[in-house]
């Protein structure tokens, strides 16, 4: 059994400027055979938390319960993980199937049973025809594939990859993403993935896990993460074009509450629900979120609202067109799979469904919900 | 394993450790620590057996050596002695410091077009120079005062300059000129896009990042210039012997004045050790640089 | 902003030949984004612009004047390189304000001048606060817009450059790509601009190049050459998930294709008949996006292939799957991502034949263009 449980873990370093705070109060679990991504950009804590996991950093402080026991003192090896860097660190002086062979025979694993695990795991990630190459000669891909198969090959219960893809050729990229999901379900190994390439995140993982500023902001499925994020840095850090931000002020027009953007004329009307919301918190500001996917150029129902805007940027993406508009000073990006016919400096009326605004606390930034 | 144990194992591998630095330091230190202890000690203390490790110290050795001590001559005069340290440490400043300076002027462009030009033989010729310190000077040492004496070089700080320069410029070469060749080829092409000659961009450019390069490559020069020997010895007189040469002087006929040669080996240390404190901050700027993308 | 002209040009590395016989045009202050993987040339091309590689052959004119003799400094080109190249012991006001200072500008700016133009390009770049940075202190964004700001300070009538999004975080990444447009507006200069990234190719290119392995395989507008590209290695070059490629034969009397490798046929209009008729070949590689075939739950007159759904994924904004049609498989993306695919849910394709692009087998050539 290798399910992995953080409880509330902190990760200090001492510097000459103090105490740095690398991991702070996390509560993590990764379900046994799970594969989940861990995903925030570059300083978030995230390769400190993955180290912590693995056993090359120590923890400062709470508890890693691996398999239900306490495991904060336990040797890598103890722990039996298996580690994937950005830049695979094989022994070059070493071919292929000499790289793969060494752990084993240094555990002492009787030849005939080295062979046939070789051949299992070469078979597996598809490099039986390099096995005899020097690690020198083969491509990005390919020496990620030796490097999984390296650490594959111990049967390990926990497998920890830190950004593996970041350096192999874009047309292998999925390949290998594919490559490590398949492992997951052969055989077995709980799994944490770490980038902060969400798309890479999305691909390998329905459990996603998003930090920032040394937290952990929200865990969730891409769906949930992406339609309920918890707080305005998740918005806007997941789906691309990235989530539209317009700070805002909440004032009363005919009767209607609405949310009128500052420094332009754009008026965005909420749910009723929402609204309450905002009156129970006694806000007058808040921080509006709309996604440029959530915009469109056509009426799509009667009951969505709209708003209007100047086309100042027409970028024909190929599959799909990403618009930038201005209303005033304010300028917001929409995004559709069409290339009808849009001109620069023309004015266009878009239409939300008022169930896709996000509204933000102005001071928390967190969400407001009902 | 429990975590009594654990702690118990960190404890007794962290006190080996320092056990091994210990001893480690202690070994390599001890020559320095003896000759810095027989320069303060008295002379029957010096030559006692067993030796002393607690004892008296004095500072007369370092007078001496620096000619503070008064002699009566057998007229009756009282006179300073002569310091064949100060006259050591003059002839040792004018003869290293004209030598690492004029070495730093040839080897610094030759090392920047050993970097970036492609010359025929490019490499014969930085092996060449490298080879200069293959040769131990034992054996050239007849043939160039032989040569010297012909062409009436024998005894002037020149000869000596001109002799150093295969010490130092071997050294200043063959290390400027693989920093030079860690500056990206590209950082100069943007300057020749910006509107920059080759001269601007080796004194704007390649000089100042390799300079963590062309410290180290100055501070070994000048180690190895200083500390030699051989060539001062028999090159020159008395007159113009650095400091190394001078330290003999105190073998007298007379009596070996242990203390003093022990003194003047920690004065001609000195300077050399002023010197790696003041270089080593640009030995270690020169590492941090991370302006190209990595 | 003069008009670029290329004849015959070629440089080689001793055996390798980086660019390879070139000879195009590049129009008075025209955007011109190349678009080529790692390898292709790309750099080798800015440089030999520059002046900084001297090709075998070849002769290059900027409005028609021969510019092989003369060098780098009087041809008032401007270069960003994919690494940036900062001077890295120089502050950034000093990398910006640098090329204002040199022999070749002939000392025209003052100490005051220079201040006043720094100022004015930072705060566009938005680096105006990072004036007294040294380079190591600055994030691979802030020091791709001091390297723009660099190439940008002496106004040049050539501004190259090479890869300059390649090594930024993937978020920032797609918003400076929108910034260019912004910043496009505001040189008024010829450009030319590399990269192996199709969405900038194709975003930001007045015209655009496909260039592999040192040759051109096409030049025209973005959505030329994504909509008509001349051969399979374009059609591959741009758009994700990659164009379906597959053989086909052509039954002229049922007005149908067959694919061998999936077993299936599909009806096609009597109108793209007439073309392959005219053509002459009965067997062709048929390229379609994958957004370009619809699929149904229930077969029906324009869902008519069976196909088993592979695992869909959400990508960006897409849902992508592949989908098995005996020994074939296509890639299939839809702009709803809200749809309820299952894994091994069985699918009847249809395919657009208004988007169906055609291939000459043989020589894997667009049979549009041969028109």
């Amino acid at each position: 059994m290798a399910s992995v449980s953080l409880k509330n873990v902190y990760k200090y370093y001492e510097s000459k400027k103090g105490r740095v705070e690398a991991v702070k109060n996390l509560n993590l679990d990764i379900k046994d055979k799970e594969i989940m991504s861990l995903l925030g950009p570059s300083g978030c804590g995230k390769t400190s938390t993955l180290r912590m996991i693995a056993g090359i950093e120590d923890i400062s402080k709470g508890a890693l319960y691996i398999g239900g026991i306490l495991s904060n003192d336990l040797t890598p090896s103890e722990r039996n993980i298996a580690l994937a860097f950005e830049d695979y660190a094989l022994y070059f002086h070493l071919t292929v199937k000499e790289n793969i062979a060494l752990c084993l025979q240094a555990k002492k694993i009787k030849p005939n049973i080295i062979v046939k695990k070789i051949k299992e795991v070469s078979e597996m990630l598809g490099i039986e025809d390099i096995l005899d190459l020097k690690t020198t000669a083969l491509s990005g891909g390919q020496q990620q594939r030796v490097s999984l198969a390296r650490a594959l090959v111990r049967d390990p219960s926990i497998f920890l990859l830190d950004e593996p893809i970041s350096h192999i050729e874009t047309e292998k990229r999925y390949q290998i993403l594919a490559e490590i999901k398949k492992i997951n379900l052969e055989f077995g190994s709980t799994m944490l993935y770490v980038t902060h390439n969400q798309t890479e995140a999305v691909a390998v993982s329905k459990k996603i896990g998003i930090m920032n500023f040394a937290e952990l902001q929200q865990v969730g499925t891409r769906d949930e993460i992406y339609n309920n994020p918890i707080n305005l840095f998740v918005a806007n850090f997941v789906g691309e074009p990235p989530m539209n931000i317009m700070k805002c002020k909440i004032i009363s027009e005919e009767d209607v509450i609405i949310l009128k953007v500052e420094n332009c004329s754009l008026k965005f009307i909420p749910e009723v629900k929402i609204v309450k919301k905002l009156h129970e918190l006694n806000l007058k500001e808040a921080i509006l979120g709309l996604r440029p996917q959530n915009i469109y150029i056509r009426r799509l129902s009667n009951k969505q609202k709209s708003v209007k805007g100047i086309i100042e940027v027409i970028e024909f993406l190929g599959e799909d067109v990403n618009l930038v508009l201005r209303s005033g000073d304010q300028k917001f990006s929409v995004y559709c799979s069409t290339d009808a016919g849009f001109k620069k400096d023309k004015e266009m009326e878009l239409f939300y469904d008022q169930h896709r605004l996000h509204l933000f606390h102005p001071k928390t930034e967190k969400v407001i919900s009902i | 394993m429990n975590k009594r144990k654990k702690v118990g194992k960190n404890i007794f591998v962290n006190l080996l450790s320092y056990i091994v630095l210990i001893v480690s330091f202690s070994f390599l230190l001890f020559p320095v620590y003896w000759i810095f202890t027989m320069a303060i000690k008295t002379n029957p203390d010096i030559l006692s057996y067993p030796p002393k490790f607690f004892f008296q110290p004095t500072i007369k050795g370092f007078q001496y050596i620096l000619g503070l001590t008064k002699t009566v001559g057998a007229t009756g005069v009282s006179a300073g002695v002569e310091s064949f340290f100060l006259l050591g440490i003059k002839n040792s400043i004018i003869v290293v410091v004209i030598s690492v300076l004029m070495s730093l002027a040839i080897g610094l462009p030759a090392a920047y077009v050993l970097a970036r030009y492609d010359i025929k033989g490019k490499e014969n010729i930085a092996f060449t120079i490298l080879s200069f310190r293959f040769a131990p000077p034992l054996l050239v040492i007849i043939p160039l005062y032989l040569l010297f004496t012909k062409i009436g070089l024998y005894n002037s700080y020149f000869s000596l300059i001109w002799v150093y320069q295969l010490i130092a410029l071997p050294m200043i070469v063959w290390i400027v000129r693989g920093y030079m060749e860690e500056i990206p080829i590209e950082v100069e092409q943007a300057a020749i896009v910006d509107g920059y000659s080759k001269i601007w961009i080796f004194f704007r450019i390649a000089l100042p990042l390799a300079k963590a390069g062309i410290a180290a490559g100055t501070l070994l020069a000048f180690i190895y210039c200083w500390n030699n020997f051989i060539f001062g010895m028999i090159l020159a007189t008395v007159k113009i012997q650095p400091v190394t040469v001078q330290a003999m002087r105190y073998l007298t006929p007379d009596a070996i004045m242990f203390r003093e040669v022990a003194a003047i080996c920690i004065g001609a240390a000195l300077p050399l050790l002023i010197l790696s404190i003041f270089l080593q901050r640009y030995l270690i700027s020169g590492l941090s640089m991370g302006a190209i993308r990595r | 902003m003069p008009r670029i002209s290329l004849e015959n040009v070629t440089k080689k590395f001793k055996e390798l030949v980086a660019l390879n016989n070139l000879s195009f045009e590049i129009k008075d202050g025209e955007f011109f984004v190349i678009l080529g993987p790692s390898g292709a040339g790309k750099t080798t091309f800015l440089k030999v612009i520059a002046g900084l590689e001297i090709p075998e052959n070849g002769k290059i004119y900027f409005d028609g004047n021969l510019i092989n003799h003369v060098a780098t400094p009087n041809r008032d080109v401007a270069l960003t390189f994919e690494n940036y190249s900062l001077y890295p012991h120089f502050t950034v006001f000093n990398n910006i304000a640098t090329p204002l200072k040199s022999s070749v500008q002939k000392n025209k700016y003052n100490k005051k001048q220079i201040q006043e133009k720094v100022d004015k390009l930072t705060k566009m770049l938005s680096i105006n606060h990072l004036l007294n940075r040294l380079p190591s202190e600055l994030s691979g964004g802030q020091k791709q817009r001091v390297a723009l700001g660099r190439a940008l300070i002496k106004e040049p009538q050539v501004l190259l450059l090479d890869e300059p999004l390649a090594h930024v975080d993937a978020k920032i990444r797609n918003q400076l790509r929108t910034e260019f447009h912004f910043l496009k507006e505001k040189f008024r200069t010829t450009t030319i601009y590399t990269t192996h990234d199709y969405k900038e190719a194709i975003s930001l290119g007045d015209r655009m190049m496909v260039l592999n392995k040192g040759g051109i395989e096409q030049i025209g507008i973005p959505e030329i050459i994504y909509n008509f590209p001349k051969n399979t290695k374009v059609a591959l070059a741009v758009g994700w998930p990659e164009i379906n490629l597959f053989d086909c034969t052509v039954d002229f009397e049922n007005s149908q294709l067959y694919c061998p490798k999936g077993d299936f046929v599909f009806n096609i209009s009597s109108n793209v008949l007439k073309h392959l008729k005219i053509y002459g070949k009965s067997e062709y590689i048929v390229g379609i996006r994958p957004h370009y075939i619809g699929f149904s739950d229930k077969p029906s007159d324009t869902y008519s292939v069976k196909a088993i759904c592979g695992t869909p994924e959400v990508l960006d904004n897409q849902l992508v799957f592949f989908a098995k049609v005996k020994n074939l498989d296509l890639n299939i993306s839809t702009h709803d991502p809200d749809l309820s695919l299952k894994y091994e849910q069985e699918l009847w394709l249809g395919f657009d034949d208004q988007s169906l692009i055609f291939f000459d087998k043989e020589t894997n050539e667009n049979i549009k263009l041969k028109e």
